[in-house]
């Protein structure tokens, strides 16, 4: 075992060493438990910044075990640069919203299988990126359901937690099994389910079973993703999940979709096999992107409002991977990681909000810009963020995918996704302005946090700052990405 | 009858056991414990005996006997064939039952009627490996009905309760019905051809053979609890102990789901038309079992009515392998059944712990329970990677073979049920995670848990582990399964 591989298995042994560390700690100050696993989150985030050297000069990292020999099933994991960036967003994720707990009195309060949950969901959502098996993967993208799901089920706010658990399991896992069938029926049409092998030899499918296992992969990973209609699960869970949990939900697990689509269908098939699904991908995102800002627009609670806007942010991205054309899918996967910083800098905003002042409908919300000014200080830049605004990072990705979309010569759908992007600038400024600059008829008392609640928010307005005016790394981890997408097609 | 016979030997142990067992608990020591470990020794050496018998079964004369006191209907005799295979599926009830015994010695609801509780599982077990060695319909129709018996005496085992008296006589009164239609099936047969010997009858059944194997697949079909023949099983499951329960679903009631296609192939029907059979009767299995198992408010009975959809599973790897001639089909439905006994066997089992069928009783018990119930429950709901998700893989990756429109339609129908599924076991799952003073409930009185418990939840739910995460083994087994 090579030193390279010694550090990838670790990715995914040292936060589930960390979990069982934590299943035998009887911790005296509840803030140990983050803290420990906080740990385990930033050494596996380490050990995956430590392959770069070894991605540069070799682009991959892979290690296997055989397993179900019979079926041609291995215990394989690889790091390359498709999901090096995204493995990177979800340990970041995890470990903010690990942060965010150090500040959040409801987080304090639980036990250790809190804790293990959230280390679970992390790792599914590693192991996920890095599965290159079928079996494997499909294991850790229903780990990922499991955890999430448990985390609602017992930590969720509200009466209504269990239907909405339900809920939020039955619909996503409804996706899962559309993602599960096309697994199968690429499996029994090639008899791997080494994702390598079938990466490296073109899959001979007739036309009408590409389109069978297209349409699957797409119902599965859009679920994943809460593209219109399938976002059906994503407010309420959203709304019910405790605040680091949501954070996670939205900042890390929506990008699962998006990968998805990026690891099975794009790198799998050439760009001549799947361009007839481009204009559908557009339209849905387009569609997705329009409905999540009209409903941002109309909702009352600040955490839905927030929820709904990752249904519109998730419609950009399903547009620029629908446009099939480099700066498209760069500016997608560019725009998922600009989504999770600013996704999860909201998220804190509002759970800040929350706690602080214990109300959530926006109405009743306003004037704290001066009781709060870090605070507001924050809330603009991530409205801002979320709106587009330059120089934040989501201007970069939406300038990026937008360009793809004209690339694609669908200029209408562009321009029409354009103008829609006025939408999110609305909710963004209705978002921030209500709350923090809209003169309010009572005196709303405010309670006080500690400086650790807005410790995390503050550095991830750091990163957003410094990813949007030197986005140069950002780009170049996801233009090495392309070379393995739709048979090379996109250099 | 030739008693040196090995085939004969499982059977002698386990009736024999069974007199023996009971005079000693007359005249020895009723001891609950005591009398478990003896029926556990008893399993113990008739699986030795099905090891042996495995290895023989390469030698055709040594796998074969002609018992004599059944005289000698038709030409060929009755005789009870030592296949592989069901020597192979005999081990795996018999493995199943010994976690069972275990269970039911340190069980509390066994203890007024212990004397005859552990007498009658090994009578049942007796029966499950007759049927299973039947190579005749007299054999068939005589086993049935000692399962069937022995199978309604521990169901009344619980007999204080009236619900499980009730449930007992309606498993009687089906389990009757069933093997007199398949009594009427056996006339027909041996009225045309004068054999009652498959191997003899096969390819030779003319009309009333295939009345006859009509007979028998309804007759079966009520055992097994095809769909709209399964009356009788939620109750029976409901109203019997949970360690009866766990029996009863794990390997009982399926194991007939095993000889029918041998008999419905030898007497006429063609492997296509069983299979469509099968095939369109697990449609009715999957979708009456689950959409009714929503509805259910007793754990139990939603458990029973899962089995129902369950078998709707198997029946459905079984439809497909005959009607597309798959053979690995039937390794897939093999490679189902196991885990689905350990599974469904370990739920019971475990639910057992709780002495109420209430919420409040549900998450009163420790983490151990608990975390059992837990592995049982998600393996049940098809949650990787345990035993069931690796079974459901399996099957629907042997039916993307028939790359046929039927098929394709099969398998959308099979996926739409494992989601509705969901509905009813993930709020048992919950009820799994769920503290008390989330709800505000008081901590029932803790009682130590005996150590067979244990040691029978430990096993089985090492072995639903073991299914599902290293399956190599097991898959091999079944492959070589599906191959006899």
């Amino acid at each position: 075992m090579t030193y390279d591989s010694i550090l990838l298995i670790s990715v995914l042994l040292v936060p589930l060493g960390t979990m069982f560390l934590l299943l035998l700690l009887r911790p005296k100050r509840k803030w140990i438990l983050p803290v420990v696993a906080m740990s385990g989150v930033v050494l596996a985030l380490i050990s995956v910044i430590a392959l770069i050297p070894q991605l540069q000069a070799n682009q991959s990292v892979s290690i296997g075990f055989p397993w179900i020999q019979s079926m041609g099933i291995s215990f394989l994991i690889q790091i390359d640069w498709l999901s090096f960036p995204y493995l990177v967003t979800e340990l970041a994720v995890t470990l903010v919203a690990l942060m965010f707990c150090l500040g959040d009195s409801y987080s304090l309060k639980q036990n250790k299988y809190y804790y293990i949950l959230i280390m679970l969901f992390g790792l599914g959502m590693s192991g996920t990126t890095l599965a290159d098996d079928m079996f494997l993967f499909y294991i850790f993208w229903e780990t990922m359901l499991v955890a999430s799901c448990g985390l609602i089920l017992l930590w969720g706010k509200g009466k209504r937690r269990e239907a909405i658990a339900l809920k939020y399991f039955i619909i996503t896992h409804f996706g899962s099994l559309m993602v599960l069938v096309s697994l199968l029926i690429l499996y029994s049409q090639t008899g791997s389910a080494s994702l390598a092998v079938l990466r490296a030899n073109p899959i001979g499918i007739s036309p009408e079973i590409l389109t069978l296992v297209m349409v699957l992969f797409l119902i599965g990973f859009c679920t994943k993703m809460a593209i219109f209609p399938l976002h059906l699960w994503l407010p309420d869970a959203h709304t019910v999940a405790p605040m680091p949990v949501t954070i996670m939900l939205a900042a890390a697990m929506l990008s699962m979709g998006t990968y998805g689509i990026l690891r099975f269908p794009y790198s799998f098939f050439t760009i001549e096999q799947l361009s007839a699904f481009a204009v559908p991908m557009m339209i849905a995102g387009l569609i997705s992107e329009i409905y999540g800002a009209m409903m941002a627009l109309a909702e009352r609670d600040i955490k839905r409002i927030i929820a709904y806007s990752s249904v519109s942010q998730m419609g950009y991205v399903m547009f620029g991977l629908g446009s099939m054309t480099r700066d498209g899918v760069m500016g997608a996967s560019m725009h998922v990681i600009y989504h999770a910083i600013v996704k999860a800098l909201l998220f804190m905003i509002v759970g800040i909000i929350i706690e602080t002042t214990r109300r959530r409908n926006i109405d009743e919300l306003g004037g704290l810009a001066g009781k709060m000014p870090w605070v507001t200080a924050c809330a603009v830049i991530g409205g801002l963020g979320i709106a587009g605004m330059p120089p934040l990072g989501i201007f970069n990705s939406e300038w990026m995918i937008f360009s793809g979309g004209f690339q694609a010569a669908d200029i209408g759908l562009t321009v029409v996704t354009i103008s829609g992007s006025l939408l999110s600038v609305i909710y963004a400024l209705r978002f921030f302005g209500y709350i923090f600059f809209k003169t309010s008829t009572e005196d709303i008392s405010i309670e006080k946090r500690s400086f650790w609640s807005l410790l995390p928010a503050m550095i991830l307005v750091v990163l957003l700052l410094t990813t949007g005016v030197f986005p140069g790394v950002l780009l170049d981890w996801t233009r090495r990405g392309l070379s393995l997408l739709l048979g090379n097609g996109l250099q | 009858m030739t008693l040196g016979n090995p085939v004969s030997l499982p059977i002698l142990i386990l009736l024999g056991g069974a007199f023996l067992l009971f005079l000693i608990s007359r005249l020895i020591s009723s001891s609950q414990l005591s009398l478990g470990i003896m029926t556990v020794v008893l399993c113990m050496i008739a699986f030795g005996s099905l090891v042996y018998l495995f290895d023989q079964t390469g030698k055709a004369e040594a796998s074969t006997i002609q018992p004599l006191f059944w005289g000698s209907l038709g030409q060929g005799g009755s005789i009870l064939i030592a296949t592989p295979w069901a020597v192979v599926f005999s081990g795996i009830s018999l493995a199943v039952g010994i976690c069972v015994i275990l269970f039911a010695s340190g069980s509390q609801e066994i203890t007024p009627n212990r004397k005859q509780f552990f007498p009658l599982v090994l009578i049942s077990l007796s029966g499950l490996y007759g049927l299973m060695t039947a190579g005749d319909l007299f054999n068939i129709y005589l086993f049935s009905e000692l399962l069937c018996i022995s199978a309604c005496g521990m169901i009344m085992v619980n007999r204080k309760s009236i619900g499980a008296v009730q449930a007992a006589l309606k498993y009687l009164i089906m389990g009757t019905t069933a093997t007199l239609v398949m009594l009427l099936g056996l006339a027909l047969v041996y009225r045309e051809s004068g054999q009652i010997l498959m191997s003899a009858i096969s390819g030779s059944a003319g009309l009333w053979g295939r009345i006859g194997a009509g007979c028998f697949v309804v007759g079966l079909g009520l055992k097994i609890g095809f769909v709209p023949l399964h009356g009788w099983l939620p109750d029976a499951y409901d109203y019997a102990s949970d360690a009866v329960s766990g029996l009863l679903a794990g390997v009982i009631s399926i194991s007939a789901l095993f000889i029918l296609p041998g008999i419905g192939l030898s007497l006429g029907l063609s492997g296509e038309e069983l299979g469509l059979i099968l095939l369109l009767g697990s449609f009715l299995n999957m979708f009456v079992g689950n959409i009714t198992a929503l509805t259910q408010k007793k754990t139990k009975r939603v458990l029973a009515y899962s089995s129902i959809a369950y078998t709707g599973y198997m029946m459905f790897s079984l439809g497909i392998g005959l009607y597309f001639n798959i053979p690995d089909a039937l390794s897939a439905t093999f490679f189902l059944f196991i885990g689905h006994a350990m599974m469904k066997s370990l739920a019971f089992l475990s639910l057992g712990l709780i002495k109420d069928e209430t919420v409040r009783l549900l998450h009163g018990r420790d983490l151990f329970s608990r975390i059992v119930f837990f592995v049982s429950i998600a393996g049940l709901a098809g949650i990787p990677p345990l035993a069931g998700f690796t079974g459901k893989w399996v099957v629907i990756v042997e039916a993307l073979r028939a790359k046929n429109i039927l098929a394709s339609i099969s398998i959308a129908l099979f996926l739409i049920n494992s989601l509705i599924s969901l509905g009813y076991y993930l709020p048992m799952l919950r009820l799994v995670f769920a503290t008390e003073s989330d709800r505000g409930i008081r901590s029932s009185k803790s009682q130590r848990m005996p150590f067979v418990i244990i040691l029978s939840l430990v096993i089985l739910g090492s072995l639903v582990l073991w299914i599902g995460i290293q399956p190599t083994n097991w898959m091999d087994w079944a492959a070589w399964f599906g191959s006899k």
